[in-house]
């Protein structure tokens, strides 16, 4: 059977982390790869345990739904006691060795983003659009009981047209309304891609420091409240881990 | 409205599946190179997420989200609150109820009070068309 070391996410060596009654991937007990002042939060694994995951279903009951929120787990009980660097899901390394390669070649920046965690959590905002193009509709029921003559028929149409716009330039400008209002009390925030909702408005994460989250919270709140009255929908979710900002230039800019 | 609801309020873990999947399958730093074995095909796995995601949001649309506040399958379920409000979709549920049970009440009612008048408004009618066909016959 081949085994490797699921790693879960890089955090401070500094600080003594007990991880213990902390169940990780497959039921495994984490533990701490350490070097300089980085840690890596490993625990073994057969890969098997990882394999054919691609041809599950995204059930709440699937294979992949239990491995992602063990993997949850784990990042969040180091998030609940220290600053955390989660890595990506099914990020495995042969052995020690290797987990001690990983944090050499990524230690200044791993450093540096540990820095801008520390103090932090991720909240994730959504604005939605629930007035269900209704605007539009209105216009229509009050007179398909009656046969309308053709110039009835197109300057209710314009009508329609018109409020529509209306609609869209009224919900863009309150997406920026909710954008400049939060922005100020986030250290940093990412707009989240990957979902394609027409009615979806607004998709950002914000890192928003520990010290600044009842203004944050309470200025979400408030707006939400704004919102409802316009049929715009704010939701919100967290405290996440950085998940959101786990990003590390080496990756991302190739190196020549 | 009456009860003015709070739904983005998902604090305290009861994110669901999707969005928690959205951040660890998405999100996170990704390790490359020969210290790391490849076991999963991430790539492939974020792509069915992002449809499974656009498949879930045209369902919702269409209405077809009971599992959404299904416990059974969402552990948000109770607290999940759709478009219009999870209170007010049980609210009318329980009105139109109480009025089905009241439409049958009235119909059990009406037939035990009156059930001559129906026989009788109906057989003066069957014995005419009867004659008529008699009629037509011979």
């Amino acid at each position: 059977m081949q085994r490797g070391l699921y790693a879960y996410a890089i955090t401070r060596a500094g600080a003594p982390l007990d991880l213990r009654g902390v169940a990780g991937i497959t039921g495994a007990q984490p533990r701490l790869v350490t070097h300089r002042q980085l840690a890596l939060v490993v625990s073994d694994v057969e890969l098997a345990a990882l394999q054919g995951l691609s041809d599950e279903d995204l059930s709440e009951t699937g294979r992949l739904a239990g491995l992602a929120r063990q993997h949850d787990a784990v990042v969040r009980a180091i998030f609940e006691r220290a600053p955390v660097l989660p890595l990506r899901f099914g990020t495995v390394v042969t052995d020690s060795s290797s987990s001690v390669r990983l944090l050499e070649e990524r230690h200044d920046v791993a450093q540096a983003r540990l820095d801008e965690f520390t103090d932090h959590r991720e909240w994730g905002v959504r604005l939605f659009d629930t007035s269900d193009g209704e605007t539009s509709s209105s216009g229509t029921s009050t007179s398909t009981g009656a046969r309308m003559s053709g110039t009835a028929y197109l300057a209710q149409r314009r009508s329609e047209l018109a409020a529509a716009e209306q609609r869209r330039e009224f919900v863009a400008s309150a997406a920026s309304a909710v954008r400049a209002t939060l922005d100020g009390h986030a250290s940093n925030c990412v707009p989240r891609t990957g979902r394609a909702q027409p009615n979806l408005l607004l998709d950002t994460a914000y890192l928003v420091p520990v010290a600044a989250e009842p203004a944050f919270l309470a200025q979400v709140d408030q707006l939400a409240q704004e919102m409802a009255v316009d049929r715009l929908h704010l939701k919100l979710t967290g405290p996440w881990p950085p998940y959101s900002f786990a990003q590390l230039d080496v990756e991302e800019v190739p190196r020549d | 409205m009456a009860n003015q609801p709070t739904p983005y309020r998902a604090r305290g873990g009861s994110d669901s599946l999707g969005e928690l999947l959205e951040r660890v399958l998405d999100k996170g730093v990704v390790i490359v190179g020969d210290i790391v074995v490849s076991v999963l095909d991430i790539e492939l796995l974020s792509l069915k997420l992002r449809l499974f995601i656009a498949s879930a949001e045209t369902a919702r649309e269409l209405g077809m989200d009971w599992w959404t506040r299904d416990a059974f399958f969402s552990s948000a379920g109770h607290q999940l609150t759709g478009r219009d409000g999870d209170h007010s979709l049980r609210d009318e549920n329980e009105e139109l109820r109480h009025r089905v049970a009241a439409l049958e009440q009235a119909v059990r009612q009406q037939a035990l009070d009156a059930p001559a008048p129906l026989v009788r408004e109906a057989a003066p009618r069957e014995a005419a068309r009867q004659q008529r066909e008699r009629g037509s016959r011979e």
